[in-house]
């Protein structure tokens, strides 16, 4: 009798590893699938060039756009005043101009 | 009062005698008609000097405020006007050890011949910062100028018509080639200029100088126009 009880509980215990074993190898493919079957998201590089001050131009991605030059406007805008001042002071002879 | 009334009378006086011997604007000074007397020329003298050395000072801020001057040029016109600075007070003080009329009349034409602070020294401080920064612009406009173009490009390759925008762009560089072609070399020209007796051939020398720091402050002004017209072509 307790040697049938032993076959019983040897018999068991194989089949739960069988099944152990099974469900474990399915798995591992199941996951193996899945990564391969899922899409790798791109790797995404961002690049800026010059102002990205929408403008309207359209600057066919090259990044070049008539606000780059604003600064130097600006800059040559205030360089020709104090060229006004000097030209104007420059011909206002003082009255004892000798 | 009685103190008032003198200082009054010799500020009159002084008033009085520079009406007297003001020289109109640019004249060649002919040797200027002093008082008879020893002590109101000498008022006049001295109060000619001092008119000199007020002007010598502001053109002094005015050198010193002007960012744009090459380091060559400033240390130019400072040592000039540190020089006539001294010269002009060392000449008032002779003035006022003077004895007679003659030596007074002498100084008074030292003050003139030996300085030119009007006719000469005050526009060569006021050109060469000019042209100096006539200079700055034309290498401002001239960065403007590529930016400028790689914009009109980019707008092209989108399908934006640039016609004018190109259009504008080669007068840009046009007027700002003019402007760097006025200004070259004006500012050394006019600080070659030496004082001396003869103001008409001062005159002379200072007037092509003028004419062309002018004539480039016009060019640069188109090439600015040019460039703010593009500016709001493309925008």
């Amino acid at each position: 009798l307790i040697l049938g009880d032993m076959k019983r509980a040897l018999a068991t215990a194989v089949a739960l590893g069988t099944l152990c074993a099974v469900l474990l190898t399915g798995c591992g493919r199941a996951e193996r699938r899945a990564a391969h079957d899922t899409p790798v998201p791109p790797v995404t590089t961002t690049t800026t060039t010059g102002s990205t001050t929408a403008n309207g131009v359209g600057s066919g991605g090259t990044g070049k756009t008539a606000s780059d030059a604003d600064t130097d406007i600006s800059d040559t805008d205030g360089l020709l005043n104090q060229l006004d001042t000097q030209v104007n002071a420059d011909g206002q002879p003082a009255a004892d101009a000798d | 009062m009685k103190n008032t009334i003198r200082v009054a009378l010799g500020c009159g006086t002084a008033v009085l005698g520079l009406v007297l011997t003001s020289a109109p604007a640019f004249a060649d000074p002919s040797p200027s008609p002093l008082p008879a007397r020893l002590d109101a020329a000498k008022q006049v003298v001295t109060a000619r000097i001092d008119g000199r050395l007020a002007t010598l000072h502001a053109l002094n801020t005015a050198v010193s405020a002007a960012q744009h001057l090459t380091s060559a040029h400033k240390a130019t016109l400072t040592g000039l006007l540190q020089s006539d600075e001294s010269g002009l007070t060392a000449l008032k003080t002779k003035v006022s050890g003077e004895t007679t009329l003659a030596g007074v009349r002498a100084d008074d034409q030292s003050m003139v011949n030996d300085y030119r602070v009007y006719l000469l020294v005050a526009p060569k401080v006021r050109l060469t910062i000019a042209a100096d920064l006539e200079t700055t612009a034309v290498t401002r406009l001239r960065t403007t100028q590529d930016k400028l173009s790689a914009a009109i490009a980019a707008a092209k390759a989108a399908g934006k018509d640039t016609t004018q925008a190109e259009a504008d762009l080669a007068d840009l560089k046009t007027q700002t080639d003019a402007a760097s072609t006025a200004v070259t070399g004006q500012a050394d020209a006019v600080l070659a200029i030496q004082p001396g007796p003869d103001g008409t051939a001062i005159q002379n020398q200072v007037k092509p100088v003028r004419d062309a720091v002018r004539t480039g402050r016009t060019d640069l002004r188109k090439a600015l126009a040019d460039a703010k017209a593009i500016r709001g072509l493309l925008a």
